[in-house]
């Protein structure tokens, strides 16, 4: 999977940016992106011929757009992307959450990590609401985010749990970078990068340092039916394989499934981070969480093996926190404790 | 009479369900999609993205049995809104 087949075309943006049903924050706001995306396609052309411009061309990209535009689309129970525009004056409170959320979203990568939104370019970041009918899913299509309104009985509006916006997003920041593919460990991994900063981004939200956070996938989603039975989470991710989750995973790679759903297998990623986390201590976003990063943001790998990624964190613990032996030391106990050694 | 078996994976909670649609009670424009699905060759590429669904499609006819895997952008939603998660 490459990124730049994800772009939205110019002609669709342009389209958007003439659209006069759209209000006219929408409308400059995909006029601003047309052009963002006409000055990238120059400079990476640029690039492409003078391979020495990189580093230059950079810092120029991202001061383009300092923060990205969040605008709201509304399917109104259709299935076509992205639906009609939501006016700035709308009431609805599934379309404050959703943009509000990518917002706040875009806002925690750029202050933990210095990213300018999903691309590190200030792509705009469209979020559509109310998709399909009783949908019981979001998602990530490969350009922008997508949430159903769920079935109101196993599930309520997936715009209700911080961490499933987090989630949808960083699927973004993940094809942008390493770029994993959606089958095996690399599937796996991605799955579990996504769940992890999008757990990330909940602790950020609500201040809470690692021994605070529930470390729940999933919690504000559960609808009646589902909570009747005990569940409270989808996935928890120090307790991967528990009862009160909804859709348990395993929790150690002795447990691994072969040919397995990638929200299967993520579970095993997931607890390594929760295990790290705790080991090290304070803010996940702080160590924990730049370890990740980093590492996630080391160059493109489709089909990374959770082992190749594991050495990746290591390096950057050694990297990051070269005099903080307690960071390397975290981060091998935690691929210990789940069998990826 | 034909009847389709629809078993789906995937998505964001990674919940499967199921459901069963008899041919009959499509719409011709469904019908002739599924039609067209099992004409493939091929097995079409999944939605892209991630936390999609992905439908695995059964047709089971007197001559036999034809299964295939299609994306949820390529189903129906008559086919699509047919399966129901049971919770474990
Ligand atoms: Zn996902």
């Amino acid at each position: 999977m490459t990124c730049s087949c994800f772009i939205v075309p110019k002609s669709v943006l342009d389209r958007f940016a003439a659209d006069a049903s759209l209000p006219a924050d929408s409308r400059e706001a995909f006029a601003a992106t047309a052009s963002l995306e006409t000055v990238w396609r120059t400079l990476r052309s640029a690039h492409t011929e003078a391979s020495q411009s990189r580093l230059a061309i950079a810092p120029i990209v991202t001061t383009l757009a300092a923060a990205p535009a969040t605008p709201v689309f509304d399917c109104n129970s259709s299935t076509s992307l992205p639906g009609t525009a939501l006016p700035s004056t709308s009431t609805d409170a599934t379309g404050k959450r959703a943009g509000g959320e990518a917002a706040a979203v875009a806002q925690f990568y750029k202050d933990c990590f210095g990213r300018n939104s999903v691309d590190n370019a200030g792509k705009t970041l469209v979020s559509s609401i109310h998709y399909g009918a009783k949908y019981n899913n979001a998602f990530w299509n490969g350009s922008q985010m997508a949430y159903g309104d769920g079935d109101g009985n196993i599930f309520i509006d997936f715009t209700l749990s911080n961490d499933v916006i987090g989630h949808e997003l960083t699927h973004g920041v993940t094809q942008y970078t390493l770029g994993l593919g959606y089958t095996n460990q690399a599937g796996a991994l991605n799955e579990a990068i996504s769940d992890v900063f999008g757990t990330m981004f909940r602790q950020w939200q609500g201040g809470q340092a690692v021994t605070a956070a529930d470390w729940l996938i999933g919690s504000g989603i559960m609808g009646p039916a589902a909570k009747a039975k005990g569940y409270n989470c989808l996935r928890d991710m120090a307790h991967p394989d528990a009862g009160h989750c909804l859709s348990a995973q395993p929790a150690d790679f002795a447990h691994y499934v072969p040919g397995g759903d990638p929200h299967v297998n993520s579970g095993i990623p997931n607890r390594a981070f929760y295990l790290m986390a705790m080991a090290i201590g304070g803010n996940s976003w702080e160590k924990t969480g730049k370890v990740w990063y980093a590492a996630l943001t080391a160059g493109s790998s489709p089909k990374m093996s959770f082992k190749a990624f594991a050495k990746r964190t290591r390096a950057a613990a050694k990297q990051l926190f070269p005099a903080d032996p307690t960071v390397l030391a975290g981060v091998n106990a935690g691929w210990k404790g789940v069998g990826v050694a | 009479m034909d009847r389709l078996k629809i078993e789906r994976r995937g998505g964001f909670t990674g919940l499967p369900a199921r459901g069963e649609v008899e041919t009959a009670s499509l719409s011709a424009a469904d019908l002739a999609s599924v039609e067209a699905l099992f004409r493939r060759k091929t097995p079409p590429p999944p939605s892209p993205g991630a936390d999609r669904f992905i439908f695995s499609l059964s047709r089971h006819r007197e001559s036999g049995v034809q299964t295939m895997d299609v994306p949820e952008h390529l189903l129906p939603a008559a086919l699509a809104g047919a399966v129901k998660e049971e919770l474990p």
